[in-house]
């Protein structure tokens, strides 16, 4: 449904020419030009007429005798997705002739709702009913087109004046009558048109039930001759509906625009109904909220109809139309365009801004920082002033210290080492030669870092690995035993030996380098038995050999 | 399409166009680039403040150090660890190790002065310098003896000794014979011993580029 928003203007379209309505004031509505058909130059006075709006957007409401309608009951219930589609091929089926079309649907009887619209979106659990609309593309339409093209203007939609004044004649029954207590099911609304014709508008239920728009007679459009004619047609009128179920019972509702000097023609028994009234434009516009001046004597109701479509937001059921779709199309996707564009300005305003503030807050920021670099530098050459008074470079001694570690770290204790060694060996070892060698770390002979020390003689410095820092320790010694004592027996000692110095070096790799007479408990063994053996033994000296070799104590 | 639309919403759309256009060439040629070269001014302020901070706690930290080390560096000088190994004084001084060890005397070499790779060193402009001292067969009676001249060069030799290796091995069992050939001094000694140290120090480098070493006092 196109949204019409704000005020617009109307343009009356009908069999024998076109109004235009402007809104004016707060809340008034103005006629600005009519134009009959057979006017020589009607394009160029409607352009004219149109392109001094000064931007407003346009609703045509047409009112022409070419309208079809048709009410379509026979709709299942299908999925949301489905109906409209169903209901267009419908549609198509219903009217195969005709290029301009529009359904809507139509609620329900009994469930009129406080605003007088009585056709709704659909919603209700009865199978919904359809109002089917056409109208073939007349010459009529297609002048009012070129004349839009012409004059340049947007075109906000296009509507029927029974589908769009159904809900008018409900707002004014229940204005005019509202206060009798019993609310008449039927309403009707007839009215005069400028633009041609005697439009007749019957509603039930806030429904639109019936429409005619019968050709003003020989006796004109106003007078008493008019009135003679409205009160035929209404009868005529009142004979249709009783075929569509209406009865007295229902209440009947009855409004004719009608100048006030026409209203003097009408009397409610003439009409045969009890709620009857005649409304000239001026009170009729009153009870729908539109100001007016000077309607008293206007014998037309096309004010009333422009200023109601004028009033709503939207159209009940906007009728696409192709000539006009072909204008209204590109001006629309310009004006999209444009809206998009001023988006992108706006867009772009704002980012431009933030990132002005965002610059700006930099800029602050970096003034700040500045003063603290200044501060900063200030401290550093105070400091460095503090440093450069020292008696020597602090490089220097840090280093001394760091040397100086490195080499102790890769000294080893000789007390402690021999103490531990000779608490091993006991009183009955006797040792025949003892060599040590002590291997530095690698960071000492210069083939790996010292990096790892820099720190030490800082708070805080990382430990290295004691290990590796160290060094290694080879210590190899060879010792005798009484050479009384049986091999076996010294063999066992050594084994005893070898125990007693994982013992008391642990973390060192014990080695039994020479058993006592190169024998041991899983070794190879060659001998012999008998003297042979002790003979073999005899005049040399029985030494084992060991060799232990780990970190630096 | 001009008049499909109208002149005057094709004139809208050309102004909005232009002013899109022109918003975004400022924002994007001027607006965007003067916002990054600003970040980029903070950054590198930032920077450089946290460059002059690191260099003010490494300032303050070298002073620490250096209050902290003094003592200890004024004894390692006390204690000759910044000789340049002189080999007259090293003459003196192995002298006094073989006073302070109360051995009749031994033999020593001692080899050229090499320098020792040391990264932490060459920094500061220094080197490391070592020679090695080879103590052989010294006239001592027991190993007990041999020990005491060990543990009398690692103490009272200038800083900084470390004992590379040593040997030490029995020559002849105590029995009638040995004492008397100690007593006619026919044999001196009855062990056959030998001992090798590192002596290392540390001095100013003076080979490197600027011909000066780091030792002078201030950077």
């Amino acid at each position: 449904m196109m949204g019409l928003g704000g005020k617009k203007r109307v343009l009356m379209v009908g069999g024998e020419g076109v109004v235009l309505y402007s809104p004016s004031g707060k809340s008034g509505m103005e006629r600005e030009i009519s134009v009959a058909w057979d006017v020589p130059d009607f394009e160029e006075q409607l352009t004219e007429g149109l392109s001094r709006g000064g931007g407003k957007s346009l609703v045509i409401l047409f009112d022409g005798a070419d309208q079809t309608y048709r009410r379509e009951e026979n709709i299942p219930k299908l999925s949301p997705i489905d109906r409209p589609r169903f209901v267009k091929r419908k549609l198509e089926l219903a009217f195969p002739s005709y290029p301009i079309r529009a359904s809507m649907e139509v609620k329900p009887g009994g469930a009129k709702k406080k605003n007088g619209f009585g056709l709704s979106g659909g919603g209700s659990k009865a199978a919904p009913a359809y109002l089917f609309v056409a109208l073939p593309e007349t010459e009529q339409v297609d002048r009012v087109s070129t004349a839009i093209m012409e004059a340049g203007i947007g075109v906000a939609g296009f509507g029927l004046l029974p589908t769009e004044s159904a809900s008018l004649v409900t707002e004014l029954s229940e204005k005019v009558f509202g206060g009798n207590g019993r609310r008449s099911r039927w309403a009707l609304l007839v009215g005069q048109n400028e633009t041609g014709g005697l439009r007749q508008v019957v509603v039930k239920d806030g429904n639109l039930a019936l429409t005619r728009l019968t050709p003003a007679s020989d006796a004109g459009t106003n007078g008493p001759g008019w009135v003679e004619d409205v009160i035929r047609e209404f009868k005529a009128t009142m004979t249709y509906i009783s075929r569509f179920g209406y009865t007295p019972e229902d209440g009947l509702d009855v409004m004719i625009i009608c100048g006030d000097i026409e209203k003097e023609f009408f009397s409610g028994q003439d009409m045969g109904v009890q709620n009857f009234r005649c409304l000239n434009p001026g009170e009729a516009l009153k009870h729908i909220g539109v100001r007016s001046f000077g309607l008293e004597k206007n014998n037309f109701a096309d004010p009333v109809h422009a200023a109601w479509v004028g009033k709503k937001r939207s159209l009940r059921l906007p009728v696409r139309v192709p000539s006009l779709h072909r204008i209204h199309a590109p001006r629309l996707a310009a004006a999209v365009g444009a809206i998009a564009l001023s988006l992108g300005i706006v867009g772009l305003l704002g980012m431009s801004a933030q990132v002005m503030l965002s610059y700006t807050s930099t800029k602050s920021e970096i003034a700040n920082k500045e003063n603290r670099k200044q501060l900063a530098q200030r401290e550093y050459a105070k400091e460095s002033e503090a440093f450069d008074e020292l008696p020597m470079n602090p490089a220097v001694v840090r280093t001394a210290m760091e040397v100086k570690e490195m080499l102790e770290k890769n000294t080893v204790d000789l007390s402690a080492l021999l103490y531990r060694l000779e608490e091993a060996l006991g009183g009955d070892i006797t040792l025949e030669d003892l060599s040590l060698t002590h291997t530095p770390s690698a960071a000492m002979t210069g083939q790996g870092s010292s990096g790892n020390l820099r720190n030490r003689f800082r708070k805080g410095g990382g430990a290295p690995n004691p290990q590796e820092e160290k060094g290694k320790v080879k210590v190899t010694f060879s010792f005798s035993l009484p050479d009384r004592l049986p091999l076996e027996q010294k063999v066992i000692r050594a084994e005893q030996l070898q125990q007693s110095l994982q013992q008391k070096f642990p973390g060192y790799n014990v080695v039994i380098l020479q058993p006592f007479s190169g024998i041991s408990r899983d070794g190879t063994l060659k001998g012999g038995v008998g003297d042979v053996t002790q003979n073999q033994r005899a005049g040399k000296k029985d030494i084992a050999r060991f060799e232990i070799e780990g970190a630096p104590l | 399409m001009i008049k499909l639309i109208g002149i005057k919403r094709a004139l809208i759309l050309a102004v909005l166009l232009a002013a899109n256009v022109a918003v975004a060439g400022i924002f994007f040629l001027a607006i965007m680039p003067m916002n990054s070269r600003a970040s980029v001014e903070l950054a590198t302020v930032e920077g450089e403040i946290a460059s002059l901070q690191k260099k003010i706690n490494d300032v303050k930290k070298e002073i620490q150090d250096f209050k902290r080390n003094l003592p200890r560096y004024e004894q390692l000088k006390t204690a000759g660890f910044f000789s340049a190994q002189d080999r007259f004084q090293l003459e003196r001084d192995l002298n006094t190790v073989q006073e302070r060890a109360g051995i009749q005397g031994f033999r020593y070499t001692v080899s050229e002065v090499q320098t020792l790779e040391n990264a932490a060193a060459k920094k500061s402009k220094s080197r490391v310098i070592k020679s090695q001292i080879n103590i052989e067969n010294p006239f001592t009676m027991t190993d007990t003896e041999f020990y005491r001249l060990v543990y009398a060069m690692m103490r009272d030799f200038p800083s900084h000794v470390r004992l590379q290796s040593f040997s030490i091995r029995r020559t002849t069992d105590l029995d009638n014979e040995t004492l008397a050939k100690l007593r006619t001094q026919e044999l001196r000694s009855l062990i056959a011993a030998s001992a090798v140290f590192e002596w290392m120090t540390i001095v100013p480098d003076v080979s490197q580029d600027e011909k000066k070493s780091g030792w002078g006092g201030r950077r």
